[in-house]
């Protein structure tokens, strides 16, 4: 995938992320509605190719991250401010090497958020057993119905889809090898975030992360090309 | 909050661990009491939903963000000892089940023990009105 178009999807995408954030903000938090408008006229005009909206985005980040204290929605807000800051130091870079090592940092963290994510489990003997699924489901906080908790006996769900999860995080860089493998690996990963939004009501993880998957594509074909190159 | 605090905010965003769900920790439980009344868990998930319902949230779901924010400020109050977070739970609970009560909060934190699922109170608050934070 081309760098610019890239990094114009990659804007497209937070646009539409952060402005669906923002309206369910609102919903969340009335007294808030000025600067969540405000964000929201900044989504408006990234999504119509005004590049330096970005740099207001990012701002009101911080300022979220003053407001609560921390995140508001824990790794997702997370997530928010890395593409933000990478997509504001892309934009502001004086060429485009640069830019591309801004953009490529938010490819590698993206890898870094599956590895690192995977490894942790895998060293967690509660992981491999099984139990740490079972324990999600059957006492934690993220069910989004009390029906769902009945999979904490489903020993197909809780021990191999654990695995499954495990074995896809932590092997993620395999998928780097070809641009059909990164893509079924994408598709992997979204399916992942796609049963957590559904699951345990992580729907804002779900779209933030897809906004950082043109990153690794685009990522992947530079480092091949240069690779084929050298 | 001191904006000093800004930059040890925005530096886990930068460089994340990406430590998702290393480990199962306690989950916690907001509970509130009314007028006295009995202890009531707020934010409770629905009995059911259906396939349709879960798409739908995908898009649009602010009670269920809003309820995971409630789980991130117990954590804070009691692993971090937080006033500005206890403040804003207090808010939060004010503001969403009546300013005009007498309320009264406690987190409690579910856990699996040898015999089953085990529940610890580990914070209580004074009573408080809407007027408070």
């Amino acid at each position: 995938m081309d760098f610019l178009l890239a990094l114009r999807l990659t804007e497209v995408m937070m646009a539409l992320a952060l402005a669906q954030q923002s309206l369910e903000q609102i919903a969340i938090d009335r007294r808030d509605t000025p600067w969540l408008l405000a964000r929201l006229a900044l989504c408006v005009a990234l999504l119509v190719g005004q590049g330096g909206a970005v740099f207001g985005l990012f701002a009101l980040g911080l300022y979220a991250l003053h407001r609560y204290d921390g995140p508001f929605n824990g790794g997702s807000d997370k997530m928010s401010l890395l593409i933000l800051a990478c997509l504001s130091v892309a934009e502001a870079a004086p060429t485009v090497f640069w830019a591309e090592m801004a953009f490529g940092y938010l490819g590698v963290q993206l890898v870094l958020s599956y590895v690192i994510s995977g490894q942790v489990k895998l060293a967690n003997p509660a992981w491999r057993r099984g139990d740490a699924l079972r324990d999600v489901f059957l006492y934690s906080a993220y069910p989004v119905s009390e029906d769902l908790r009945r999979l904490a006996d489903r020993r197909l769900v809780t021990f191999w889809g654990g695995w499954v999860v495990m074995g896809v995080e932590a092997a993620f860089p395999v998928f780097l090898l070809h641009p059909l493998a990164l893509l079924a690996g994408l598709l992997l990963a979204a399916a992942f975030h796609l049963a957590n939004a559904m699951l345990f009501g992580l729907h804002r993880f779900f779209w933030i992360w897809l906004c950082a998957y043109p990153s690794l594509i685009w990522l992947q074909g530079r480092l091949a090309g240069a690779w084929t190159a050298g | 909050m001191s904006l000093l605090r800004l930059p040890s905010l925005l530096l886990p965003a930068l460089i994340p661990s990406w430590r998702f769900f290393r480990a199962i920790a306690p989950s916690p439980r907001v509970e509130l009491r009314v007028n006295g009344g009995p202890w009531q868990e707020v934010a409770v998930a629905p009995a059911h939903l259906s396939l349709g319902q879960m798409l739908l949230r995908l898009i649009w779901n602010p009670q269920r963000t809003a309820a995971l924010y409630l789980v991130s400020l117990s954590e804070r109050i009691v692993e971090q000892g937080s006033h500005r977070a206890e403040a804003e739970l207090l808010e939060r609970l004010a503001r969403d089940y009546g300013r005009e009560h007498r309320l009264e909060a406690r987190l409690t934190f579910v856990t699996r023990g040898a015999a089953g699922l085990e529940s610890e109170v580990l914070y209580e608050s004074a009573p408080f009105t809407g007027g408070r934070g």
